[in-house]
């Protein structure tokens, strides 16, 4: 008899839930064949390999969730949609009744254009999966212009998501566009506050990318408070030690 | 809401709107869901991603479930929808890691580290649905009649699939390998 025919067999087997026939039937085919014998013995090695633990702050950032959205889970696709279809709708309708820019029909459209990709990228910065918050994100950085919404909205993501991965890129994001001192401040006391190293290290390329006067001592105060994370620490002190940045204003 | 609720109970209360049980059920199932996402894509923050979508998907849905049904059972099959859908979404934007995020080898154990290391390695390799059928029959513990529950087939037609995607795997491992019949695959049997 062929392998095949015994497959369901060695499956049964192999999981325990055999039968003593089945069982007997199983080994007795294995004993003489060397592929399924060997096929058994990675099934072996397969449940000989350690289970990897997930990060210890998972329940925490799943129980934030939690709280951030404690009823709306259920038709939070259908509202997000809505506020997409509302904000299109929205834009197109003042197109047709506003009167026209000076700049013609062409400098209109594109100003409409962009603000409706603002609105896209605002509701997806509010989504509930992760992905489609990194999809606003992205959406975001890509942007022309500087709408202080998407500045406000990119820098409370970077604040508050709980996915490392999302506050990495709302990091990235706001590289590119400029930070009223409310926001840049706000950015400052992340610093004191979030658990990630990746992310306190993106934040101190983003912050020490502006033109702040303040921000050398700032770093410096940041390098020498106790409890900080080595890496951050090496991170900060490379950076400072940087002659450009020595000799002058962090810029 | 009681710790020695089962996973039943305590989604009905779920579904009576009692958040706290919500909670208990991702205690109880997160390490497990969060395995099968590494086992499935090999990236760690994926994974974590991935498993506090399906448990928001799981509150979002509680509607759905059935009394009578195995907690387990639909909570993979959620899972396995968000791989999907994942999957679907960076199809044509990132290939499959060749690595996993998992700490490299150290120790006495080296050998066997490299061995699990390779095995690793070998099932990323291989097509996802294959790979799905020994994650969730050998990592996750699930039974033949919960996968087949799962995945919309009937139990027997799982052992058989099971038992070829092994196959599948050992003629991959021995490939990388470079040698077949290696003692991990030939000594234990």
């Amino acid at each position: 008899m062929e392998c095949s025919e015994y497959s369901i067999d060695i499956a049964d087997t192999l999981a325990g839930s055999a039968s003593p026939e089945v069982r007997l039937r199983a080994e007795g085919h294995m004993a003489e064949c060397s592929s399924c014998r060997a096929n058994a013995a990675l099934w072996n090695t397969l449940g000989e390999m350690p289970a990897e633990a997930p990060p210890a702050r998972l329940p925490a950032q799943f129980n934030r969730q939690l709280q951030i959205r404690p009823s709306a889970p259920k038709w939070g696709w259908l509202a997000a949609a809505a506020a997409i279809a509302v904000g299109i709708f929205s834009f197109f309708a003042g197109r047709y009744t506003a009167p026209k820019a000076p700049e013609g029909d062409l400098a209109t459209l594109r100003h409409e254009v962009r603000n409706l990709r603002e609105v896209v990228a605002l509701s997806l910065l509010d989504q509930q999966s992760a992905s489609e918050r990194l999809r606003g994100v992205r959406y975001s950085s890509a942007l022309e212009g500087t709408d202080p919404e998407v500045v406000d909205a990119l820098s409370r993501t970077l604040r508050n998501d709980p996915s490392v991965d999302v506050r990495l890129a709302a990091a990235d994001a706001l590289r590119r566009f400029p930070m009223a001192p409310s926001v840049s401040e706000s950015v400052w006391q992340l610093l004191e506050h979030d658990d990630s190293p990746l992310v306190q290290i993106a934040v101190i390329d983003l912050l020490s990318s502006r033109k702040d006067p303040s921000a050398q001592a700032r770093l410096e105060r940041l390098r020498d408070r106790p409890g900080l994370d080595s890496n951050v620490r090496d991170y900060l002190q490379a950076l400072l030690s940087n002659q450009r940045i020595k000799g002058n204003p962090v810029q | 809401m009681l710790l020695s609720d089962t996973d039943e109970q305590l989604m009905a209360a779920v579904q009576n709107g009692d958040s706290s049980a919500m909670g208990e059920l991702f205690n109880r199932h997160h390490a497990a869901l969060y395995r099968y996402f590494l086992r499935m894509s090999g990236s760690a923050p994926l994974s974590e991603d991935l498993t506090q979508d399906v448990f928001l998907r799981v509150m979002r849905k509680s509607e759905t479930w059935q009394r009578d049904a195995r907690f387990a059972s639909w909570m993979y099959r959620i899972a396995h929808n968000a791989f999907i859908d994942h999957t679907r979404k960076v199809k044509w934007e990132t290939a499959m890691p060749e690595r996993m995020d998992i700490a490299a080898p150290a120790g006495r154990q080296l050998e066997q580290d490299q061995e699990h290391a390779l095995l690793r390695r070998a099932l990323m390799a291989m097509p996802p649905d294959k790979r799905e059928l020994l994650v969730l029959s050998r990592f996750q513990g699930l039974k033949y009649e919960q996968i087949g529950e799962m995945l919309g087939v009937e139990t027997n037609t799982v052992k058989v699939r099971v038992f070829r995607a092994l196959g599948q795997l050992r003629e991959i491992y021995e490939r990388m390998s470079g040698q077949p019949g290696l003692s991990v695959v030939g000594g234990r049997g």
